[in-house]
């Protein structure tokens, strides 16, 4: 009998959540809201749509392989991510079907059987994945009474092994920050052998002045990946494109284990108009800062714990099982996701959605 | 830094692409791309899958492995979809070669077998092929590791028969044998039937060269119910979400529009016998090509400066500087006028 190999399967399959369309079919409902995926309600900028329409108009274009290099796209990204005291080129920018495919291409870029990477949890669950994906050993530490990464123990479970720090900030699925203070203190402590991976995900959302600036880390030499996308603000989660910034000679590296071909035409027309669309930015965030304040004041009445967001999701702390009310607000039409046994996760969605969320919430009556 | 790659990164000869000039002048016939546009089916499909954008693609894929499975007569279990066939090549030896097993393969083939082995730290045998540049069959029957073969192989066109895969599949029980099929469309017949009969087969196809999708990215493989959720394993560990929705959406547009394919298809099938007779005219060696491009070098003046001579009259052909085929140019089939074009070309340049 032919099998995977033991590694395979020993690996758990993330779970991504359901399309709407299915859970509607299983459950026989209609007209549910999905707050489950972080994706941007807004969508993206109208002029995607356009520019996607107008490259349609050349249909043969559709059957020439892609631009490998994203010359355009990584061109605007090094141009509009930029600054007078920190220059970025071309160079130092790599494109990802997803930010997601860049983890898995800075770990296999390097990290072998019996390196080590560390990483908080919860975190994004993508990062063990890979990591154990290539024989490595993943190094877990568990968050910080605030829910953010506990980055003074991180840096001590460094050993001569570690190859890899993932630090996912903001944070996923509780959507907290490190601030600039201690993630320069971090940064001091961590070796330079060491690649750190900043999964900024979210950057785009958040709002707190202390924010760690990585660029800086990026214009002292640091040997750092700084990861973004257009899944989330940019509203571009349905075509898969994200980016890394680090230094050229990593990028280069890392290049070599992309793909040459590995975001499509369309994904690269689609990010470089909605890059260039800042109003649409804006809004979108606008959005999520009202959703927040109404959500948290909801939250707040109904005497339900949460942490307070940088991101577009909020991690809720139940006193009961948060299957349970996964299953009953399934049963209402709202989809959102459990990260923990009492613990939820939910995106900020558009004002009725949010509404849908509390009035359902308040229905089913679980806490 | 250089202590610090991994010793397969410091080594990796990464796989180069042919070159995809900017402005509209060149005729190219170097990256063995559909000269036709996609079906206007596909157009429309991707003008109503931008208004869900801004949602996540569904992850597994059903649609597009449903429809590519009622086009084959198979279960979409049967059915594996990726962001391009080389994900999917990549998928496989993460799921069915590392960790000790070996791969045998052509020393002249798709470059990406190579990079692949030596990327994934998997020992490849490479087989020469024969003289003739046919596949050594025998040599691939001898149950020792995975194989990879890809029919009709490229660069050079030559397929081989369907007893010969079965031959190979059916003396390889212990090991996955992976029928790449970029090219199948163009004259071959699909080793699909046979996956009933071997759990161990793997065909692997693309959207990009038949279909006309290379821009969308789009592969898959059909195969036992075993070996597709072992590659939907690996796939699952590192990004969930490979195919975006214009991507899905293009592709299932593609496979349901089955009269469009058949009339591009032949199209392409009629041009490369037409530029076949005429490049054997001209004193070309020409193989036996049943893809859409053709594997040709002349006595009277090696490639390379063939290639260069062809690139000052704005015509893009492939040439691989590798040994035993160093003085042979790929040409891609393109349009009617765009052979035309480039037999008029050769035959300035070698002055007939």
């Amino acid at each position: 009998m032919l099998k995977p190999l033991d590694y395979v399967s020993q690996i758990k399959p993330y779970v991504p959540g359901k399309p709407v369309s299915e859970l509607e079919r299983e459950l026989g409902i209609s007209n549910s809201v999905k707050l489950a995926s972080n994706e941007n309600p807004l969508g993206p900028s109208r002029k995607v749509v356009k520019a996607i329409k107008e490259f349609l108009k050349n249909p043969s274009e559709i059957g020439r392989y892609p631009d490998g290099g994203g010359y355009y796209l990584r061109t605007a990204l090094s141009k509009a991510i930029s600054r007078k005291n920190i220059p970025l080129t071309i160079d130092n920018f790599i494109l990802g079907n997803g930010s997601n495919e860049l983890i898995d291409i800075a770990v296999r870029t390097y990290m072998t059987h019996g390196d080590e990477a560390v990483m908080a949890n919860p975190s994004f669950v993508v990062y063990s994945m890979a990591v154990r994906s290539v024989g490595a050993n993943a190094i877990e530490i568990p968050l910080k009474d605030d829910f953010s990464h506990d980055l003074i123990k991180m840096s001590k479970a460094i050993t001569k092994n570690t190859k890899m720090v993932f630090v996912s900030n903001p944070n996923n699925p509780t959507g907290t920050i490190n601030k600039k203070d201690e993630f320069r203190r971090f940064m001091t402590d961590v070796p330079d052998d060491v690649l750190v991976v900043v999964d900024e995900a979210y950057y785009e959302y958040v709002t707190d002045k202390d924010y760690p600036d990585t660029l800086k880390y990026l214009a002292k030499g640091r040997n750092i990946l700084i990861l973004r996308t257009f899944s989330k603000a940019y509203g571009l989660a349905g075509l898969r494109i994200g980016y890394g910034i680090s230094k050229p000679e990593i990028i280069t590296e890392m290049n070599k284990i992309r793909e040459p071909f590995n975001t499509n035409t369309p994904s690269q027309i689609c990010a470089l108009t909605a890059l260039k669309d800042k109003a649409h930015l804006k809004k979108s965030i606008k959005l999520n800062e009202e959703g927040k304040v109404y959500m948290y004041s909801e939250l707040d009445a109904l005497g339900i714990k949460y942490i307070p967001s940088q991101t577009n999701f909020i991690y809720i702390m139940l006193q009961s099982s948060s299957f349970d009310l996964y299953n009953a607000l399934l049963k209402e039409g709202v989809i959102i996701r459990p990260v923990g046994p009492k613990e939820i996760r939910v995106t900020i969605g558009l004002k009725e959605e949010n509404q849908r969320f509390i009035d359902a919430l308040k229905k089913v009556g679980i806490k | 830094m250089s202590n610090y790659w991994s010793p397969i990164v410091r080594t990796i000869h990464p796989y180069v692409p042919g070159e995809q000039p900017k402005g509209l002048d060149f005729i190219k016939l170097n990256t063995n791309e559909n000269p036709y546009p996609p079906s206007p089916t596909v157009l429309q499909a991707i003008k109503e899958a931008l208004n869900d954008i801004r949602k996540y693609p569904d992850p597994e894929g059903y649609a597009l492995r449903k429809a590519i499975g009622e086009y084959y007569g198979v279960s979409h279990n049967n059915v594996f979809v990726g962001n391009g066939s080389d994900e999917i090549l990549a998928l496989s030896f993460m799921a069915f070669f590392m960790g000790g097993r070996k791969v045998l393969f052509p020393d002249i083939t798709y470059t990406f077998y190579e990079v692949y082995s030596h990327l994934f730290g998997v020992d490849a045998i490479v087989i020469p092929l024969m003289e003739d540049f046919c596949i050594d069959v025998q040599s691939y029957c001898k149950n020792i590791g995975g194989v990879i073969i890809a029919n009709p192989n490229a660069p050079t066109g030559i397929l081989l028969t369907h007893e010969e895969i079965e031959r190979i599949v059916s003396t390889n029980q212990d090991n996955v044998v992976i029928i790449d099929e970029a090219y199948i469309d163009f004259g071959g017949e699909s080793a699909v039937g046979l996956i009933d009969k071997y759990d161990n087969l793997l065909v692997i196809q693309t959207f990009s060269k038949s279909r006309s999708l290379a821009g969308l990215r789009v592969g898959f493989a059909i195969g036992d119910v075993a070996l597709i959720e072992g590659l939907m394993r690996v796939k699952d560990s590192f990004n969930s979400y490979p195919l975006d929705r214009l991507a899905l959406a293009g592709a299932e547009a593609s496979i349901k529009d089955r009269e469009y394919f058949e009339t591009t298809r032949q199209k392409i099938i009629s041009t490369r016998q037409w530029a076949y007779e005429k490049l054997l005219r001209l004193g070309f060696s020409v193989t036996k090509s049943m893809s859409n491009f053709l594997f040709v070098s002349h006595d009277a003046l090696n490639a390379q400066t063939i290639c260069d001579a062809l690139r000052q009259r704005k015509i893009l052909v492939r040439y691989f500087k590798r040994p035993r085929i160093d003085n042979h140019i790929r040409i891609t089939v393109g349009k009617m006028d765009e052979m035309e074009i480039l037999i008029d070309a050769l035959k300035d340049i070698l002055n007939r």
